[in-house]
């Protein structure tokens, strides 16, 4: 079955063609959406984790490691490792990049990678920094800034949790004012 | 009964259980298979009400509410078909599609529901500064919404049946198409679960014999199967059993800004209250445990038990406080991506094929075929135990596992990462894919044999057969897609719909290839 999927770093979900690698930004990282979503969906066999903090805590490592799917490998990185590990990676390689936080991803960006298009699965909602009221998910400043900043760059957003979701707009998003 | 009296039952009797599904203990009594039989039981066509069930569960078996995903509602979808048959009229296929178009539509108003109680974060967070906790109040609050908006779209979904259902009367081409179409749904549905539990199989098979190889997996640190002690004293005991049952109601006001933070910190109380004993600190620390947690409900018991742990740590200064929350969110990622892949993923449809399999050994298999053909009608007892015995399946395992993680989590340590190693996750995982194999390997030949004998019974040309041969291969390999997650079960089965309505209308004779 896997042979049948194209090769040379894209899948078909719906009618939505993903370019791979595939960047997610989400602040669970490993968890239900990833490991019975988008991997089964994408048949991916790379996961790179880019962060700074939790590649410099064990103890996290280990929990992440410990609840990755069989069969997956788990990298645990900084952002620059990060660069460096995309741009060494094989053309027909299945990689999933996952990122904490929007800061993560600009990041990447600055260190030359280029992502076409993001996915954002779990920054929308993260309690103590973002909120909802009225029914509109409200960024604060600095996501905000964030967020104008990468898509400046071109990058197209897409903004959903599993494959199967219908992608929101950003229409539901407002400023903090 | 009248049809308003039945469409009335109906939407109570759906409104109590969308409270399991969301809200409340999560046992799966909500599950479509049992919540189909139950609402046509009481309203007069409790066959039909388990098949609409049944087959809404096949279909959607591939669909799981991973981390706050909400995929289209099959209760609610089988309670529109059940009062859109009983009530309003509608032919069996046509009430299922009917009912599909609702499963559809519920999933924007839970959605919204979920968005409105996020504004409660704000005032509970007030609550506790002021030194109150008013959960009952917000927990009812929360139920009677819910339960509210479940009765009114059931009542919504009979009432637009009851004006159509004349309508539709009228049209044939619209029941012809919808009768070939339902005639596929089955063997779909079969086809989804046999490849989903396929390609578990094969990635698993992939994983091990790289591992074996060794090279590659290099960097994968892998964590021993640990034993924990349980130095069980009667208080803590008496702790650990009113934890065990508040924990059941973790998932009340789900709310998409911190997820199950009002269940969690119901949950943790009685710790909370334990550690501490100044108000100041127990407050502070009910705000820290009232920030976002999202994780499995079923494994959510171990973050629970490590919180109280962590807890005490901190109020012995051992450990500071943003570091907690840190392990806290890592922990319940890690729960996640168990849970959902072992009771979400693979409990859920195996519980199904456990409940399916009493039917068939019963000698049901009517609901296979379009079943005006095959007169054999079972007992309503039998047709109640099959929906009833997946549940309790799923059920029992549910709470085993909320205990045996409860333990974990409150007696483990951080060297084998609060209790995650103490429990046999992968095995089971392991485990729950082969049985889930076995099961879709038995009800596919099972399928197969059902299919031979009929077609060869039926004294149905060659021409005939050799069509119908046709459109089950086209069905499963429609299972397929939906199992590989490249097309949505929902879409899938509209567009089966459609494009049967549409060949009907062009004059197909496609009631004589109804499988």
């Amino acid at each position: 079955m896997r042979s049948k999927k194209p090769v040379g770093g894209n899948c078909l979900i719906g009618c939505q063609r993903y370019m791979l690698p595939f960047f997610r930004v989400d602040d669970r990282l490993v968890h239900g959406q990833v490991v019975e979503g988008w991997v089964p969906a994408m048949d991916i066999q790379d996961i790179i984790v880019v962060s700074d903090e939790i590649a410099c805590d064990p103890l996290r490592c280990r929990l992440m490691r410990f609840a990755a799917p069989c069969g997956i490998n788990l990298n645990i990185v900084s952002p620059e490792k990060a660069a460096s590990m995309l741009a060494d990676a094989d053309k027909n390689s299945r990689i999933m990049v996952l990122m904490p936080g929007l800061s993560e991803a600009v990041a990447l960006l600055r260190a030359g990678v280029s992502i076409p298009s993001l996915n954002i699965g779990g920054i929308i909602y993260t309690a103590c920094r973002n909120h909802c009221s009225g029914g509109k998910s409200v960024l604060c400043d600095e996501d905000r800034k964030l967020l104008d900043g990468i898509c400046g760059r071109g990058v197209r957003l897409d903004l959903r949790g599993v494959p199967s979701d219908i992608p929101l707009d950003m229409s539901g998003i407002s400023d903090n004012t | 009964m009248n049809p308003f009296t039945q469409t009335v039952i109906a939407g109570l009797i759906s409104g109590i259980l969308t409270l399991d599904s969301v809200q409340v203990a999560q046992f799966l009594f909500s599950r479509p298979f049992f919540a189909g039989t139950l609402t046509g039981l009481v309203n007069g066509c409790p066959l039909e009400g388990a098949v609409f069930g049944l087959f809404f569960d096949l279909l959607y078996s591939s669909e799981i509410p991973a981390g706050g995903t909400i995929p289209p509602n099959g209760l609610a979808g089988t309670v529109a078909a059940v009062t859109a048959y009983s009530a309003a009229g509608f032919t069996e296929p046509l009430s299922f599609f009917y009912g599909l178009i609702f499963s559809w539509l519920y999933s924007p108003a839970e959605r919204k529901l979920r968005k409105i109680r996020s504004s409660w974060n704000i005032f509970f967070a007030e609550d506790i500064n002021a030194g109150r906790t008013r959960f009952g109040f917000w927990f009812i609050r929360s139920y009677v919404l819910e339960f509210l908006t479940m009765f009114v779209f059931v009542l919504t979904a009979g009432m637009t049946a009851l004006v159509f259902s004349q309508c539709f009367r009228q049209v044939a081409c619209l029941q012809d198409g919808a009768a070939f179409a339902y005639s596929v749904i089955p063997v779909t549905g079969i086809a989804v679960l046999y490849f989903r539990f396929r390609n578990y199989i094969v990635s698993g098979a992939k994983a091990s014999v790289s591992a074996s190889a060794g090279a590659e997996t290099a960097t994968e640190a892998t964590e021993e199967q640990t034993e924990i002690q349980y130095p069980a004293t009667t208080e803590d005991k008496k702790l650990l059993r009113c934890v065990f049952g508040r924990l059941f109601l973790i998932q009340s006001c789900w709310n998409y800004e911190r997820y199950q933070n009002f269940g969690f910190l119901y949950a943790v109380m009685p710790f909370l209250n334990s550690i501490y004993i100044g108000e100041e600190e127990k407050k502070k620390a009910m705000l820290r445990n009232f920030e976002s947690v999202n994780t499995n409900p079923v494994m959510a018991p171990l973050l629970a038990g490590a919180t109280a742990q962590l807890e005490k740590n901190i109020a012995s200064g051992a450990e500071k406080t943003e570091r907690c929350s840190k392990i806290k969110q890592s922990l319940s990622a890690a729960l996640a991506s168990f849970g959902d892949r072992i009771f979400w993923a693979k409990l859920r449809p195996v519980s199904l094929q456990t409940g399916l399999f009493l039917w068939i050994i019963s000698g049901f298999s009517g609901w296979l075929f379009n079943f005006h053909i095959i007169s054999y009608c079972p007992s309503h007892m039998l047709l109640i135990a099959g929906p009833l015995f997946s549940v309790i399946v799923y059920l029992m395992a549910a709470c085993f596992m909320r205990w045996k993680c409860l333990l974990a989590g409150f007696y483990g340590r951080e060297k084998n990462l609060y209790g995650l190693t103490s429990l046999p996750l992968k095995k089971m995982n392991r485990a729950m894919d082969i049985s889930g194999f076995i099961f879709s390997i038995a009800l596919v030949i099972w399928m197969f044999c059902c299919f031979f004998m009929k077609i060869r019974f039926t004294g149905d040309d060659m021409s005939v057969c050799a069509v119908k041969t046709a459109v089950i291969a086209v069905a499963v390999l429609l299972g397929r897609f939906i199992a590989s997650r490249a097309v949505g079960a929902q879409a899938a089965a509209s567009a089966v719909f459609l494009i049967a309505v549409f060949f009907s209308i062009t004059g197909f004779p496609l009631i004589s290839i109804c499988l």
